[in-house]
């Protein structure tokens, strides 16, 4: 595998990998604690 | 792949993009929405103008609470695996500010990148560990971007909040002034030395969709990417350097137009 191909790979896990960790957080409702605590400082 | 005159152009017009992107951070009115949502760049969510949350202020939340921040490190992740760490040098206000300053009439030092692993410290210590044990997010209280965009702002502004200032906003406003002298002599120090939230982006920044390539064949070697760069980066000798920050003044004033994006 070369370098071009090897960087492309990487960078499409680290966009499934982070697409996955909002998901994650959304279900944990994480996004409303990050509100909550943002409106209350 | 490339096309220097539209990257050139585009770097030209960075000034506005930053105003632009300031403006729209602090924009106020869709807070009760979008401040739930973690911003590309150091923005003080404290500042009453604040639309979106601070991703290092999000982090130590989560800290705090002993919880792992999945939705913050994602919004991070997923802006450092698109434009690394682009959004430091297109969207920070913080970074702005201090390119501003940095245009000072005074005379200016050029400091070496060699201890600019400071900044992962700053985040393993002040964002992880001591919120952790002290349930406090220690990094926000002493952040000069929080200083300069919410405390120093609420403390002119509401005579309830300067009746409670204490020890702690004088440290602050010290921190500040220290680093107000440091940004007006050297290139974005800050950013180089200190920021936690650059110190996330960095390890990705040679993996990201967007990132610079030199074509070494066509390379002269003038050096003219490191005197215009605010990271003082020698481009043709690391171009997917952690440090990078996009902001394209190299690709803007290579003579040759070897610096390539990608």
């Amino acid at each position: 595998m070369n370098g071009e191909n090897r960087f492309f790979l990487i960078n499409r896990a680290l966009i499934v990998l982070a697409v996955a960790l909002i998901l994650a957080g959304l279900f944990f409702e994480q996004y409303r604690i990050v509100l909550r605590n943002a409106i209350l400082l | 792949m490339t096309n220097k005159p539209i990257w050139g152009r585009l770097a030209r017009r960075r000034t506005i993009v930053q105003l632009v992107s300031a403006l729209t951070l602090n924009s106020y009115f869709t807070q009760y929405v979008t401040k739930g949502i973690p911003c590309p760049a150091l923005n003080c969510y404290a500042c009453p103008a604040a639309a979106f949350a601070c991703p290092i202020g999000s982090i130590q939340h989560f800290a705090g609470r002993k919880k792992f921040p999945l939705y913050a490190l994602g919004v991070i992740g997923l802006i450092g695996a698109l434009i690394g760490r682009a959004s430091c040098g297109w969207f920070c206000p913080f970074g702005w500010f201090q390119e501003l300053v940095y245009k000072l009439p005074i005379p200016k030092r050029r400091l070496p990148n060699r201890f600019n692993w400071t900044r992962y410290i700053v985040l393993a210590v002040l964002v992880v560990a001591v919120p952790l044990v002290t349930r406090e997010p220690w990094f926000c209280k002493l952040c000069p971007a929080g200083t300069l965009e919410a405390s120093i702002p609420l403390a002119l502004f509401s005579a309830d909040i300067r009746a409670m200032l204490g020890a702690l906003y004088w440290v602050k406003l010290g921190i500040l002034a220290v680093l107000l002298a440091w940004m007006s002599v050297t290139r974005r120090p800050f950013c180089r030395w200190l920021c936690p939230l650059g110190a996330l982006w960095s390890p990705l920044n040679p993996v990201s969709s967007f990132r610079l390539r030199v074509d070494q064949a066509a390379c002269i070697q003038c050096n003219r990417c490191q005197e215009v760069c605010p990271m003082d980066i020698l481009v043709y000798e690391n171009p997917a350097s952690g440090a990078c920050i996009r902001c394209l003044e190299c690709v803007r004033v290579c003579p040759v137009d070897c610096i390539l994006v990608q």
